[in-house]
């Protein structure tokens, strides 16, 4: 025990002094959480469009009204050619263009149906199938109205046969992305700094040569390992709470579940996280390589995690892989805990996974330590 | 006889003339007030302890390192104003490594022709010389990593000539290369000082200070005296030693006295192959409590690897070993307590102050609280670190850290001492010092097994192997060994011993 | 001459560690193709739950429209309000619908009625789109009782207004021909800057740079012979990601080669001058690597415009995004795969690379000294 204790305050010192890698942690989970849940959205809002109107009537005046009356187109840009709209949308300036016939009104008051366009640039599918959605959803709205009316003033009265959609949005009924982006950049931090701490540090130790040292002493290889890790998790758990703080109190994030399940959630991440980081340091000879090797492996785990890209959008192959990412289930599980509110009696089954990727990696490399210590 | 067929030129010429040179690092002066020439033809020599700014001269020669006050002028340039024009026509060999170690040895060699831009006909004839005369020639297309530190070094030393400067400086040129490497690098800068060509080098052996011209002695930053070296008398090594501070410390060790009965190591059969090399073959040795007993061998001898069998670190292809007690081929973590362990890079924590040094490894060996104290307070006196304990490791010289490390794995009292090249590249009266302790541990019941390249030190075993290519080819009591070789001097049996086996 | 040593130097020493090289080809391949088949932002087989009131052929009818469109697989069934929290909590759908217990009689009867859409707001990317491809499936079904309805009544009458949409630049809308020209931007900012700076910081640490200050190598010859093997490399990487990406995915290419591969150049000459000049900042290897990370991976993935749009973001940080030259050369590779255009339209964002560029290696001589202290 007195020997723990010692490879403990030992690691301990070493970190204090490493102060570009404290000044770089706290950075991770603090203002670059700031910066990138401030300015990345996946939100399609304060779009512009180009109208060229070729009608000038009262139901075209009337239709691109509805569009501007929305909250998601901003400015309507009237043109008076194809190619004025062609280099709008090329350099960018608006992000949809709405093409109206000569013949519309004329074609609408006889009670026939008159087509639209609406030009969409592909450069950016994302927004463009979301912008195709809002400007779709626009005028059918607006063809409903005028064929209601059409047919009132023909004589027609009562109700028309509708389903009405009534969408509600549980756990965040007003779609803020930022929330999900939050939780994700907390998540990153979590998994960079647990994955890439201890690499680093036990790759150092093999650099230095101070490893034949170490293993010469009484310490047992996890006790050296514990040692380790005692640094990361500190720092790691302890961070997690100016960005708590940042995250709902700077942003809003509500909290509806319980703030010590998310501390616990978060330990067992960050347990999984230091056993992928410790088996990365066993693979590496020195720090660029086990930076590489680092990356070589959170690229996929994160990417899989849902956090770029939604689960749902990736071919089922995909889907399947995705469930091999610790990332994924911690995402769920915070999200969870957050927005929905949701206790261990939901979550246990996602944190026991979670636990089982870490019970299986650490004797993996504890294992491979041993070994690697005949060169 | 010279190779090259050059004349003998002496000349009064001032090659380099220093003048009030000072140089600070965050509030430490390395140098203070140095005055001095060096003439042209001249093979001069640098000498004083650690830390006493001899690497800090070297740079500043060099034009690498840009003085605090003073100057320095190397051909009659200033080496702060022209410093291309010093650099292009220097050689220099730095104490730190200065290849690349990916590369082959042809690949090296090749790569600092082209930056110095000789040309083709020449290279192909340079080269040529220079790997017969370095011993080199079987290993061209060998990559530096797998090379010996000697050959590394001769190398490197071939490296900086392949342009023929005329003014060739290095930086503790044998520094941890073993004897037989060191006749050859010597030869070499001989051969090649004999040409007329200038050199400056620093050392901290003395047979090499005494084959100098004239010497520079400096003592923390300060040039205490320039001479030639009969002028320091006979007994060099002790006007050395006469000039830097003593080392005090107390005669008795605070640890127990201990039996020094019995066998403590026995090994039989012993070897270690790693895929086709056989790295230690079949060697077999019974040590005693309280001997000191020498391993000696060139680099690549099996040295550090038996050592590493000994201590559980790797495990053996064949044979038995047993370490105080215990069978290291079976229960190899048994042994961890009963032995210490100092490897030749001083393996200390350099980001932690010396104290938490101590701290560290007395407590993750169990050694009890008022144990540690005591021995803390030894350890700090006898490294001359009292009132420093708060300083980082590493700011402290390379003779205090070799202290350091050395107490550090005493700390727990190990039966069994494993230490290995302990003394590279430190001064001679820290290594006086540090063999005294060696004898004082050894008398009070701790065995020691060393490796050392140093011969004059193994004077001071009780017993000696030779070891050669995985193979102990010679062991027994140093005066023994002078008998059945009929000769005084150590250096020669080995010679004696590696020629007889090659 | 001393140049082509270097390079022949460091080349042979990259070929020799085979995890760094290992990484430099086979990461960039990964996120490839990760991104290549994850990314189409078209959702598929959304797992849906079904609370049917009804249960009448009506609102069978209705489900199996839903499960008819391919985006929706209707897998649970449930019996009670209280069944739709437990699976919506535990996230094993994310939509679930609730269909009233008169729907079939208001639908015969041509009545307003209306469908409880419950959206797992928690992913909110994935509860967008759900959303609203689930609306356009009940406003579909919505006019084609409508016109029912009308048919009844004798009256033919369409729907007045039709959309009619068009999509110009990748009409196809796959996704991933917009990300791949995006992705050039990000994977020529991952390593190359890194990999740059750690190769000159590792010799100022093992300290074979001391060397090289005694030498007649002058800091540009120096600099050079360190950052073009790294931006051979970088490049290399760039023409495997355009032969797989045009090759394998058939992302359509309309631009000019040659200019594409100028500006490329010209992007990875500031990407590797990015680590030139990390490498002068600092002194540790682990240092060189923090610092490239924060420079440059990070902001080129996030703020480059690659993924997430730059248009959306407030106006302080759209102004941070021109510190990045990931951000122009983003636009540049997008505007030569899909639209075509040429150097007359780009030159402005090549311009500023170009200057970037040239600052970089300004600074980073200035800077490179030969002096130990």
């Amino acid at each position: 025990m007195e020997r723990l204790i010692a490879a403990i305050k030992k690691e301990f010192l070493q970190f204090k002094r490493d102060r570009m890698l404290i000044i770089l942690i706290l950075w991770t989970y603090t203002i670059e959480v700031v910066m990138c849940t401030m300015a990345l959205s996946f939100e399609v809002k304060n779009l512009h469009m180009a109208v060229y109107d070729m009608d000038r009537s009262q139901w075209s005046q009337r239709l691109v009204e509805k569009f501007t009356a929305t909250e998601y187109f901003t400015k309507a840009i009237y043109i008076s050619s194809l190619k004025e709209m062609d280099s709008l949308l090329d350099s960018g300036k608006v992000d949809m263009g709405l093409f109206i016939p000569l013949d519309f009104s004329t074609a609408v008051q006889k009670g026939e149906t008159g087509d639209v366009q609406i030009i969409l640039s592909g450069t950016n599918s994302n927004t463009a199938n979301t912008v195709r959605g809002y400007a779709t959803a626009i005028i059918e709205g607006f063809s409903r109205e005028a064929t209601k009316e059409f047919l009132m003033k023909k004589g027609m009265a009562g109700e028309f046969p509708e389903v009405e959609p009534r969408i509600r949005v549980w756990y965040n009924p007003e779609l803020k992305f930022r929330y999900f982006m939050i939780i994700s950049m907390i998540v990153l931090a979590g998994i960079m700094v647990g994955m890439i701490h201890p690499a680093a540090t036990m790759v150092r130790e093999k650099e230095t040569g101070t490893i034949e040292q170490i293993m010469l002493t009484p310490l047992r290889s996890h006790e050296i390992i514990i040692a380790k890790l005692l640094p990361t998790i500190t720092i790691a758990e302890l961070s997690l709470i100016p960005s708590l703080l940042i995250a709902t109190v700077g942003f809003g994030l509500p909290i509806k579940g319980s703030i010590p399940l998310f501390f616990f959630a978060s330990t067992i991440f960050l347990f999984t996280s230091m056993g992928m980081g410790v088996f990365v340091s066993t693979l590496s000879r020195n720090l660029q390589q086990a930076l590489l090797i680092s990356f070589f492996i959170l690229f996929p785990v994160l990417f899989l995690s849902g956090t770029m890209v939604p689960i749902e959008s990736m071919p089922s192959a995909m889907q399947y892989l995705s469930l091999l990412s610790p990332v994924r289930y911690y995402m769920e599980i915070v999200l969870g805990i957050f927005l929905k509110g949701v206790g261990l009696k939901v979550l246990w089954p996602k944190l026991l996974i979670i636990f089982t990727f870490g019970a299986v990696i650490f004797p993996l490399s504890l294992l491979r330590l041993k070994r690697g210590m005949y060169k | 006889m010279s190779r090259y067929g050059g004349k003998k030129m002496l000349n009064g010429e001032a090659v380099i003339e220093i003048k009030n040179l000072g140089r600070v690092f965050k509030k430490n002066w390395a140098l203070r007030g140095i005055n001095l020439e060096i003439n042209k033809g001249e093979l001069f020599g640098i000498v004083g302890p650690d830390g006493s700014g001899k690497t800090t001269l070297i740079q500043s020669l060099c034009a690498i390192l840009d003085p605090t006050e003073g100057s320095i002028r190397v051909n009659g340039f200033d080496t702060v104003k022209d410093s291309s024009k010093i650099t292009s026509r220097i050689g220099y060999m730095s104490q730190a490594y200065s290849l690349y170690e990916d590369l082959t040895v042809e690949e090296n060699l090749e790569f600092f022709a082209k930056v110095r831009n000789i040309p083709e006909e020449n290279f192909i004839e340079r080269k040529k010389r220079l790997l017969e005369f370095s011993g080199l020639s079987p290993f061209l297309k060998r990559r530096v990593r797998h090379l010996s530190g000697g050959m590394q070094k001769k190398l490197a030393l071939c490296c900086n000539l392949i342009h023929e400067p005329d003014l060739l400086i290095l930086d503790e040129p044998t520094l941890g290369v073993d004897p037989i490497s060191r006749r050859h690098l010597w030869k070499m800068i001989a051969e090649y000082h004999s040409l007329g060509k200038t050199i400056i080098l620093s050392t901290s052996y003395m047979d090499e200070a005494k084959r100098c011209g004239r010497l520079a002695f400096l003592l923390e930053g300060r040039l205490l005296s320039c001479e030639r070296p009969d002028a320091f008398g006979k007994d060099m090594e002790d006007v050395f030693i006469a000039n830097i501070k003593k080392v005090e410390w107390k005669r008795t060790l605070p640890f127990p006295r201990r039996l020094t009965e019995g066998d403590i190591i026995r090994v039989e059969g012993l070897s270690k192959r790693f895929d086709a090399f056989t790295a230690v073959d079949k060697i077999g040795f019974t040590i005693k409590r309280g001997e000191v007993f020498g391993f000696v061998g060139p680099n690549g001898s099996g040295k550090t690897t038996t050592i590493r069998i000994l201590c559980g670190i790797i495990p053996p292809s064949d044979g038995q070993v047993e370490v105080a007690g215990v069978d290291v081929v079976r229960r190899p973590a048994d042994v961890k307590g009963k032995i210490g362990y100092m490897s030749q890079k001083f393996s200390l924590y350099i980001d932690l102050t010396i104290e938490e040094n101590i701290n560290f490894f007395g407590r993750v060996y169990g050694v009890d609280a008022k144990s540690l104290e005591e021995r803390k307070g030894w350890l700090l006196e006898i490294a001359g670190l009292k009132g420093k304990e708060k300083a980082l490791t590493k700011e402290v010289s390379g003779a205090v850290r070799q202290r350091l490390a050395l107490g550090c794995s005493l700390l727990h009292h190990p039966d069994i001492l494993f230490l290995d090249e302990p003394t590279a590249g430190v001064d001679p009266a820290s290594r006086r010092a540090f063999w005294e302790m060696i004898g004082l541990l050894a008398k009070s019941g701790t065995t020691v097994f060393v490796t050392t390249h140093y011969l004059s030190e193994v004077e001071a075993c009780s017993r000696i192997a030779f070891l050669h290519q995985g193979r102990i080819l010679a062991l027994d009591a140093p005066e023994r060994l002078k008998a059945i070789y009929n000769t005084d001097s150590l250096e020669d049996i080995f010679m004696q011993v590696m020629e007889g086996n090659a | 001459m001393i140049l082509s040593a270097l390079i022949k130097k460091e080349a042979k020493e990259i070929l020799r560690d085979p995890i760094t090289l290992g990484t430099a080809i086979f990461l960039p391949l990964v996120m490839l193709f990760l991104f290549g088949y994850a990314i189409s932002l078209d959702v598929e087989d959304i797992t849906m739950a079904v609370y049917d009131q009804d249960r009448t052929q009506e609102s069978r009818r209705l489900i199996e429209v839903f499960s008819a469109s391919g985006y929706f697989i209707p897998r649970y069934y449930l019996d009670s309000t209280k069944e739709i929290d437990e699976i919506m909590d535990r996230g094993k759908a994310a939509i679930a619908i609730v269909i009233p217990p008169d729907f079939s009689r208001d639908i015969n009867s041509f009545k307003k009625t209306s469908l409880q859409i419950i959206v797992d707001g928690s992913f909110s990317a994935t509860a967008m789109i759900v959303s609203s491809y689930a609306a356009a499936i009940v406003n579909s079904y919505s006019m084609d009782l409508m016109e029912r309805y009308l048919e009844q009544r004798g009256v033919q009458q369409r729907h007045l207004v039709g959309v009619v949409p068009r999509v110009w630049y990748n009409p196809p809308m796959k996704s991933v021909n917009y990300i791949v020209p995006g992705l050039f931007a990000v994977l020529l900012m991952a390593f190359p800057p890194m990999l740059t700076a750690l190769a000159i910081v590792r010799e100022k640490e093992r300290g074979t740079i001391e060397q090289v200050y005694v030498s007649p190598i002058s800091p540009p010859v120096f600099i050079l012979g360190k950052t073009i093997p790294y931006g051979i490399i970088a490049f290399g990487e760039m023409l495997l990601i355009l032969a797989t990406g045009t090759l394998w995915f058939q992302i359509p290419f309309k631009g000019s080669l040659l200019l594409l591969i100028s500006a490329s150049l010209i992007y990875v000459l500031t990407t590797v001058g990015i680590g030139l000049f990390v490498s002068t900042i600092t002194r540790t290897q682990l240092g060189a690597m923090l610092l490239s990370l924060i420079v440059t991976l990070m902001p080129s993935f996030l703020f480059s415009g690659f993924l997430f749009p730059i248009a959306t973001m407030p106006y302080m940080m759209q102004l941070y995004t021109y510190f990045f030259p990931a951000r122009y050369f983003n636009d540049i590779s997008r505007d030569l795969f899909l639209k075509g255009v040429g150097l007359e339209y780009l030159w402005g964002n090549i311009l500023f690379l170009v200057i970037y560029a040239a600052a970089l290696f300004t600074l980073a001589s200035m800077r490179f000294k030969k002096k130990v202290a």
